[in-house]
């Protein structure tokens, strides 16, 4: 009962109540309490996971060894290099790929922070696990600075030194002088799951073949069978992975009961986890991966955890495994800069300075749409389903059916090229606007924003404010928040049809933002990613430094920032540092 | 039809059926039972503290009947007690606790939850010493352990 009142508590009065008592800090202790207070707080999980975990741990052999305790530790170091061996948490289907694959990131590590109070932290935990699980997962740079307790660095010898690989085989013939060729990868700072991008195959294994796939692939002609494009593991498969194969021992003695033994998710931890990753994003500590990209500027990009979609100003899409860092695919097929694209499951819809929107098999590249109509470059789209939305340097949205490729609508009212365009989704909550009719957003060099039936194609409401051009929205809900060439951001009430409040701090046009649980990040062409909190409009972390010129899109999850620009770089700005996300 | 309960020290209250419902205990009982004017026995209620759970379920006799909620419900907060209940709980700690006790044991969901909202609006806020002052808790924690503790919790304290 005790615990059905704690349940009503926030963490850090918990902690008050657990050095109470003895008495009093078990109930505080309880999984139950911190359960109920990590889904209070609106954090997730992957449920999926979560079930898979708990039932495949139970047949899990392995896992069971790994629940001796601390003195079978020498066992774990040589399971654990074993396990490693197995490229922990990367796709199934990839195995085989996987041996050849060493990746092609940059030299890449660096955390922002010089010594974060964090990292004492992770000396302490909830079992006498945790120290392991703390040295693993240091970031590589900041291993030294990082008391690693009685661990010797040895024992993390994988972890903590890059590893030099040769220069790329003579298989990138095409992009010969391109950085591709880099001869240094680090792994990332994160855990196993995301990061286990340390190969098992010795440092003499040749880079990924993938320049094979990077010549000419509109046809999708390959000499031999392309490697499948990183997908989700698929938990409820039958050959789905036992978590001993795939997460690293840490993580499994972290989610046990301790009386029992069994597998169990620990709450607590997960709270922890989540509360420092919050305190990640606040205070700007993150560490950093760059994908050397195209040849040329890079337009935008768009990820999952599983990979990078990029198109750039050498005509070219590219698909990047986010693991490794490793090209995937290039498909050709505009005869211009692609300057947006989206993707879903399957396809991949772009739009370019040809004028022209082409809609591929994400998987072959092969093109199964090409709408054209537009007068001009096709600056932005959105797609859902069998619909496209698009906007133009021609002034204009149109909107567009794919599997026939009819145009259906035009919303002609924009003075100048319309930059960038949002629509309902089916599955929105209805528009505050009377009526509640699904609605296009779209934003312009005119400095105006115009909202827009989706259905009838009537211009519903202009917003202006702006003193200069409009470069990038989103919309949801009631918020519209621009970015402009007057260098401000300004986030809008739709339904007042003013705007609520202004950020200032850009020191360049600001082309590309998001918002999402708070937050607020916009992309500049003064070279810098801003963090800013919504509510108050504070700028809370200034990425600077690491791009070097005009920064073209970016796109945010709950751990990282993926970022493009006109410096032909990808960058992974990764905030799960020190943090175990292998449940969120 | 009345029912007739009878606390530990051995009172009778007359209450309305309806009124008695609310204890999910007495429900129970009384569906078993069947129909029966027979006294419910309640050996773990004294007399006061069932005098104030009756005037808690009288109160909310019309309330809907609340479906069992998962403990991830995201709205189960403590600052969201109605007035009425606020006022109600507004008794010594030594009642507050007593009346958390028999709706636990009656089986009152509603107010098992607001008696530990009240408890929980108590604890908040408060150091531990505060707590312990509080509640009467004499502290059995070595310095050390009591160190080790706040340096495990440290990520909880503000940002």
């Amino acid at each position: 009962m005790l615990v059905h009142l704690l349940s009503f508590l926030d963490a850090k009065t918990l902690v008050n109540v657990a050095l109470v008592s003895k008495a009093w800090n078990k109930f505080a202790s309880d999984n139950a309490v911190w359960r109920g207070l990590y889904f209070r707080h609106g954090w997730t999980v992957n449920h999926e996971m979560v079930d898979w975990y708990i039932n495949a741990a139970e047949q899990d052999e392995e896992w069971a060894m790994t629940a001796r305790d601390v003195q079978s530790r020498v066992r774990f170091e040589s399971e654990l290099s074993v396990s490693r061996g197995k490229r922990k948490m990367a796709d199934c289907d990839m195995r085989d790929a996987r041996d050849q694959d060493c990746g092609d990131y940059e030299m890449l590590h660096d955390v922002h922070d010089e010594r974060s109070p964090l990292y004492d932290q992770y000396q302490d935990g909830l079992f006498h696990t945790h120290q392991h699980f703390a040295a693993e997962s240091s970031p590589t740079a900041l291993s030294e600075d990082v008391d690693m307790g009685h661990l010797s660095a040895d024992e993390y010898d994988e972890s903590s030194s890059p590893i030099s690989i040769p220069p790329s085989s003579p298989t990138s013939r095409n992009t010969s002088a391109s950085p591709e060729q880099s001869p240094s990868f680090s792994p990332s700072g994160t855990f196993p799951r995301r990061s286990s991008s340390t190969p098992s195959a010795s440092p003499a294994t040749t880079a990924f073949p993938d320049a094979s796939f990077s010549t000419d692939m509109s046809g999708a002609k390959f000499d031999t069978e392309p490697p499948p494009i990183p997908r989700r593991i698929d938990f409820q498969a039958m050959n789905a992975p036992s978590p001993s194969e795939i997460l690293s021992p840490d993580v499994l003695r972290i989610h046990r009961d301790p009386a029992t033994h069994r597998a169990a998710i620990n709450w607590k931890f997960l709270c922890k986890q989540r509360r420092m990753l919050e305190q990640n994003w606040n205070r700007g500590i993150h560490s950093v991966k760059e994908v050397p990209g195209h040849t040329e500027g890079i337009y935008c990009i768009q990820f999952d955890d599983q990979k990078i979609v990029s198109g750039s100003r050498d005509n070219t899409i590219k698909i990047w495994d986010m693991e490794t860092g490793a090209c995937r695919r290039t498909y050709v097929g505009h005869s211009a800069s692609v300057l947006c694209l989206q993707y879903d499951e399957d396809r991949i819809v772009s739009g370019s300075s040809d004028a022209t929107i082409n809609v591929w098999d994400l998987n072959t590249g092969k093109v199964l749409q090409r709408l054209c109509g537009h007068a001009d470059s096709v600056l932005s789209l959105r797609f859902e389903k069998d619909t496209v939305i698009s906007c133009s340097k021609d002034r204009t949205v149109k909107i567009w059916k794919i599997s026939t490729g009819e145009m259906l609508k035009t919303l002609v009212g924009h003075r100048a090229a319309v930059n960038a365009v949002q629509f309902s989704p089916e599955s929105a909550a209805p528009s505050p606007l009377p009526g509640s009719p699904r609605v296009v957003v779209s934003a312009s060099g005119d400095k105006s924003i115009k909202i827009w039936s989706l259905e009838t194609g009537e211009c519903l409401r202009t917003l202006e404010g702006h003193t200069r051009g409009i470069a990038c929205i989103q919309f949801e809900g009631n918020v519209i928040v621009s970015g402009s060439s007057d260098k401000t951001i300004k986030i809008w009430d739709i339904t007042k049809g003013e705007c609520v409040k202004t950020l200032i701090g850009h020191e360049g046009l600001v082309r590309t933002l998001q918002f999402s649980g708070g937050r607020i990040i916009s992309g500049s062409y003064d070279e810098t990613l801003k963090i800013w909190e919504q509510e108050s409009g504070r700028l809370l972390a200034d990425l600077d430094g690491r791009h070097s010129h005009r920064v073209f899109k970016l796109q945010f999850n709950e751990s990282k920032i993926v970022s493009c620009s006109q410096d032909q770089k990808i960058i992974i700005w990764d905030f799960a540092v020190g943090i175990d996300t292998t449940f969120f | 039809m009345p029912v007739i309960l009878v606390s530990s020290d051995a009172q009778e209250f007359k209450v309305d059926k309806e009124v008695a419902e609310r204890s999910i205990l007495i429900k129970n009982m009384l569906e078993d039972v069947g129909e029966s004017d027979s006294p419910i026995p309640l050996p773990n209620v004294t007399a006061a503290v069932l005098t104030k759970v009756i005037e808690y379920c009288e109160h909310h006799r019309n309330d809907p009947v609340q479906v069992p909620d998962e403990t991830d419900d995201p709205r189960k907060r403590s600052n969201d007690i109605e007035e009425w209940d606020m006022k109600f709980m507004q008794v010594d700690q030594e009642m507050l606790f007593e009346i958390i006790l028999a709706a636990n044991y009656l089986d009152i969901k509603p107010l098992l939850d607001v008696g530990c909202k009240t408890v929980a609006n108590i604890i908040k806020g408060k150091t531990p010493e505060e707590i312990r002052k509080a509640f009467n808790i004499v502290n059995d924690f070595t310095p050390e352990e009591e160190a080790q503790i706040k340096k495990e919790n440290e990520w909880a304290e503000d940002r």
